[in-house]
């Protein structure tokens, strides 16, 4: 069950659109944000606050990568897998991240700090190989980089 | 003549047509068939299987699809250059490799669009290796088999899941390579089970458990009939082997549903081939009913009526779902033979609405409007019985209104209903007050727009109107109806900004007000509305108005003549009948045991049908005499001293007329089973037994046209009548009873189907959860639900789509139905609910 306040907000966005359904990916990016990630149970009880079936709101959630439907770490490592990454290297980085991290794509580190996941093009082209971290977009990628990187999330948890 | 706008060429034919067409149904015009499996003219367009593509010589070769792209002056298409064969060949060999092949044992051999196309097309021999997805058939859900491994994710079902039917239950999930069809954690489904999923799958990727058979399609007969479980008159295709039925589809080129169908439609058929079918005629013996040969059967039930009718009064009751040659036969024999004025149809709700209420304003008892006036109209307006229960497919329709085209639907009830979530604006005016709520409109619609006036004024009775409407001030409005003056000017200025309007008015077994009131206002309203706006007038049961046509009522004759004119009728029958307005059925339960002293009862079970069981059951009980003709052993039957079985649903011939007063074909697709006869054979035995002859085959089908004719115009208004002052709501009183029909089951013939009984075993009180909190009452816990004329139990269903304060109570048979709980004539019924 959501709380009174997520409700609220959520009732007021509905408010701003001319249809309920509009506002469904900001809904669960909301509840995202709230809770983590977007639980089985937020699905069932939000499709029928916008209005959808509960299979339709999983539709919509299923098909955006940036929507979470199972646990994830606090911090979302997005691993770009495109072409242009793919050409200038990406496997080498990604190796590196595996390493480090002890983990494969798809998985979440045991202190649950990261979570390791691939995402079709970030359209970041400039920057491969590239990957994203919560909303901010790091590369070229190299070992080195990355270790610079990790560690300032790890200090930033401290 | 105007020129057509847009020019084109296609394969080197030049080509004129009108503006913003889709390509494919030029292209259809032209007689050229594009491959196509997702493209379904009942959904928007979506372009998603590429089977359709064409060439664009006009546009550097670009292949376009042509069930989504709209004209454009200048195009030049090639349908089937090399481009084109090639593009689609390789996209077949990609949505083959995606195909679980097992064609030999699917259920679809030789009834699949994807086999048809590998036929057509061909795929290249240096095809890649095969590579199927794993199998994992969901076997879970009721009635409905997914099989995943074989989904070509044309998404037909997940759109007309949601465009069409407005459930959403099956969607797409996951993107690009892993998109596939579910449910929501791939739960089982619990949905409405239209079957509109199965029967528009191009493959065998949804099937229907109880149909799915050994016997390929090209051994079975097919035979496209109409569908007799409610008033819409849908097209169906019924499929037999060695006449058992081996399943129900519906073409999307038929009308009026379009290959649309309702569960009910879909697998009630079942009810066919119920073991407790009637297969003799039975005869009260020593006080027990035993079997006997027809011949006997026949000779007791003619001696028996011949008898009453010489001793007293015999009354004659047809059930809704009679033919129209049936239903004239019946009203013959009681009007020719049996001389009895007594005659009239099931009180299944619609009748009335149509003889006292459409036809007091308009020319004719009939709808103004039908099928293809919602498909075209701006504005629709839905008021009484709910269509999402009880008549699926006007449901499809007002959802592809509001869903496809942006067309706004106002709902308005006391209740919830299943178009709620789709309509613009719902209204839920204080239970019994939509007539008053409709007069409000209209007086509203007067003010905004005076010169409206015109389109009524020159009415008999205008100015009696015109006062009797003057009662109608916002005070008195809002208090009969509970809603502000704001919400009435609302409904009105959409009315009157509407150039095409719609009403439709549901009715049923159990839909509480004066429906004959209601109709009549809203048959008022229609024509000041002007000559595109219509209403249209759903009956309780399938052939209300084919009934009414043909005279299965005890103040009108065959053809809509009033008692008055028998002479009239006798000149194009050349039989004498008689002219004397007689009992309804109601009329004859009022007027107590000894009344009648003999009964002829068709398809219409009293008991179980009419408000409080036990006043039937003494009239029908102290009748001196009574014939039922049925399929079942009704709780009247039981209580008959003839019972004949009858056929039922499609085992018969004949025609029918739906809500929209569009006669219909009945064709014999099954049975019926042996020992079984059909009403037509029945009713002329009878009369022959009794001395006279009646019409049968050709000279009955040539009398109906002279009598009825069933010739299409436009209805007319006629006159008007005053309405009663609004009057003001009563408070509530405990729970309101919303009784209206139910999706699954619209009565005795329903509840004994197999199939519908699997998905809905239960009759249940649905109840809001907070409610049922407290009431202290959980799921599944007996309830006892009473009024001060009686009281049922039953279980609790919690349901967050029940508004609070209301229980849902479907109406079906006297031992645990709502029929318990009300009295005939009753408009608002209030219920105590308590913990049992």
């Amino acid at each position: 069950m959501f709380s009174r306040e997520e409700i609220e907000t959520i009732e007021a966005a509905i408010q701003r659109e001319e249809t309920p359904r509009s506002v469904s990916i900001a809904a669960m990016r909301f509840i995202q944000k709230q809770r983590g990630y977007v639980s089985d149970q937020s699905l069932a009880d939000l499709a029928p606050m916008l209005g959808m079936s509960v299979s339709g709101l999983e539709s919509v959630a299923t098909f955006y990568s940036l929507i979470f439907r199972k646990p994830v770490g606090r911090h979302v490592i997005l691993v770009c897998d495109s072409v242009s990454c793919w050409i200038l290297g990406r496997e080498r980085p990604l190796d590196h991240l595996r390493r480090r991290l002890g983990v494969d794509l798809g998985q979440t580190t045991a202190d649950d700090l990261f979570t390791l996941l691939a995402i079709p093009c970030l359209g970041a082209c400039d920057r491969a190989p590239a990957m994203l971290i919560d909303e901010t977009l790091y590369g070229p990628l190299t070992p080195e980089s990355i270790d610079e990187i990790l560690s300032s999330y790890r200090e930033l948890d401290r | 003549m105007e020129t057509l706008p847009v020019s084109l060429t296609v394969d080197g034919r030049p080509v004129r047509t009108a503006r913003h067409r889709l390509l494919i149904h030029v292209l259809s015009e032209l007689g050229i068939r594009l491959p196509t499996l997702c493209h379904d003219d009942r959904l928007t367009p979506y372009g998603g299987c590429r089977m359709c593509v064409v060439e664009r010589a006009d546009a550097s070769g670009a292949l376009v699809p042509a069930c989504s792209t709209r004209i454009q002056d200048g195009m030049v298409i090639l349908t089937d250059s090399p481009a084109v064969v090639e593009a689609r060949q390789q996209q077949l060999q990609l949505l083959v490799l995606n195909h679980r092949m097992e064609c030999p044992v699917c259920e679809r051999n030789a009834d699949c669009r994807l086999q048809d196309l590998v036929h057509e097309i061909g795929i290249p021999d240096d095809i890649l290796p095969f590579d199927f997805k794993p199998a994992s058939r969901d076997e879970a859900s009721p009635v409905i088999i997914r099989d995943p491994g074989k989904c070509i994710v044309c998404g037909r079902c997940v759109r007309l899941c949601e465009e069409v039917q407005g459930v959403a239950a099956l969607a797409f999930l996951g993107r690009g390579m892993g998109t596939h069809v579910a449910t929501f954690l791939d739960r089982p489904l619990d949905c409405e089970f239209c079957g509109q999923c199965v029967n528009a799958c191009p493959v065998g990727a949804l099937v229907a458990q109880p149909y799915a058979s050994p016997i390929p399609v090209w051994q079975r007969a097919r035979v496209k009939t109409t569908c007799s479980f409610c008033c819409c008159g849908c097209e169906v295709s019924v499929e037999n082997h060695q006449g058992r039925l081996q399943r129900v589809t519906s073409a999307v080129g038929g009308s009026p549903n379009r290959g649309k169908l309702c569960v009910k439609g879909w697998l009630g058929l079942d009810v066919v081939a119920n073991p407790e079918r009637l297969r003799a005629p039975l005869v009260r013996k020593d006080g027990t009913l035993v079997e006997v040969s027809w011949e006997e059967g026949l000779a007791s039930a003619a001696d028996g009526l011949r008898r009453a009718a010489g001793r007293g009064p015999v009354m004659v009751a047809g059930g809704g779902r009679l033919s129209c040659e049936d239903g004239y036969l019946l009203q013959a024999l009681a009007r020719e033979v049996l001389k009895s004025p007594h005659v009239d149809m099931a009180p299944v709700g619609g009748a009335p609405a149509l003889v006292d209420g459409v036809w007091e304003v308009f020319d004719r008892p009939r709808s103004t409007a039908g099928f293809d006036e919602i498909r075209l109209a701006d504005l629709v307006l839905v008021f009484g019985s709910d269509p999402s229960r009880g008549h699926p497919l006007v449901k499809t329709e007002l959802v592809q209104a509001a869903v496809q085209r942006g067309v706004p639907v106002i709902a308005v009830s006391p209740v919830a209903g299943g178009l709620d979530r789709h309509a613009a604006d719902v209204l839920r005016p204080a239970p019994g007050s939509v007539s008053d709520l409709l007069v409000a409109v209209a007086v509203r619609l007067l003010a905004l727009d005076g010169p409206r006036s015109r389109r009524i004024e020159h009415l008999p009775g205008y100015d009696a109107w015109r006062r009797s409407i003057e009662a109608f001030s916002p005070e008195s409005v809002a208090r009969a109806t509970g809603l502000t003056a704001e919400r009435i000017d609302g409904l009105a200025s959409r009315l009157a900004a509407a150039r095409r309007p719609v009403m439709i008015m549901g009715t049923g077994s159990g839909v509480p007000g004066n429906e004959a009131a209601v109709a009549r206002v809203a048959a008022t309203l229609t024509a000041l509305c002007g000559s595109d706006a219509g209403l249209l007038v759903l009956g309780g049961r399938s052939n209300v108005q084919g009934l009414v046509d043909v005279g299965l009522h005890p103040r009108l004759l065959p053809g809509h003549r009033l008692i008055n004119q028998a002479v009239e009728l006798e000149d194009l029958t050349g039989r004498a009948t008689i002219s004397e307005a007689g009992w309804s059925v109601s009329d004859w339960v009022k007027a107590g045991p000894d009344a009648a002293s003999g009964l002829l009862l068709v398809g219409v079970d009293p008991i179980d049908l009419l408000p409080r069981g036990e006043d039937p059951r003494r009239v029908v009980e102290g009748a001196g005499f009574s014939v039922v003709v049925d399929a079942f052993r009704t709780s009247t039957a039981e209580r008959a001293d003839v019972v004949l079985p009858a056929a039922i649903l499609s085992e018969r011939e004949g025609t029918t007329v739906g809500a929209d007063g569009i006669r219909r074909p009945l064709r014999r697709a099954l049975g019926p089973p042996a020992g079984v006869r059909s009403d037509t054979v029945i009713l002329v035995e009878l009369a022959r037994r009794m001395g006279s002859s009646l019409p049968t085959g050709e000279a009955l089908f040539r009398e109906l046209d002279r009598v009825v004719g069933w010739r299409w115009r436009r209805s007319q208004p006629r006159r008007l009548t005053p309405v009663s002052p609004p009057r003001a709501a009563a408070g509530a009183s405990g729970f309101l009873l919303d009784a209206a029909p139910q999706l699954f089951h619209s009565g005795s013939v329903t509840m004994r189907s197999a199939l519908l009984q699997e998905l809905s075993p239960t009759v249940a009180v649905r109840i809001n959860p907070a409610d049922a909190r407290a009431l202290g009452v959980a799921r599944g816990e007996v309830v006892a639900v009473s009024s001060d004329k009686g009281e049922v139990l039953l279980r609790a269903r919690l349901d967050r789509t029940v508004l609070q304060g209301t229980v849902i109570v479907p109406w079906v048979g006297s031992r645990y139905g709502a029929s318990t709980l009300f009295e005939e004539g009753g408009e608002v019924l209030w219920v105590k609910v308590r913990k049992a």
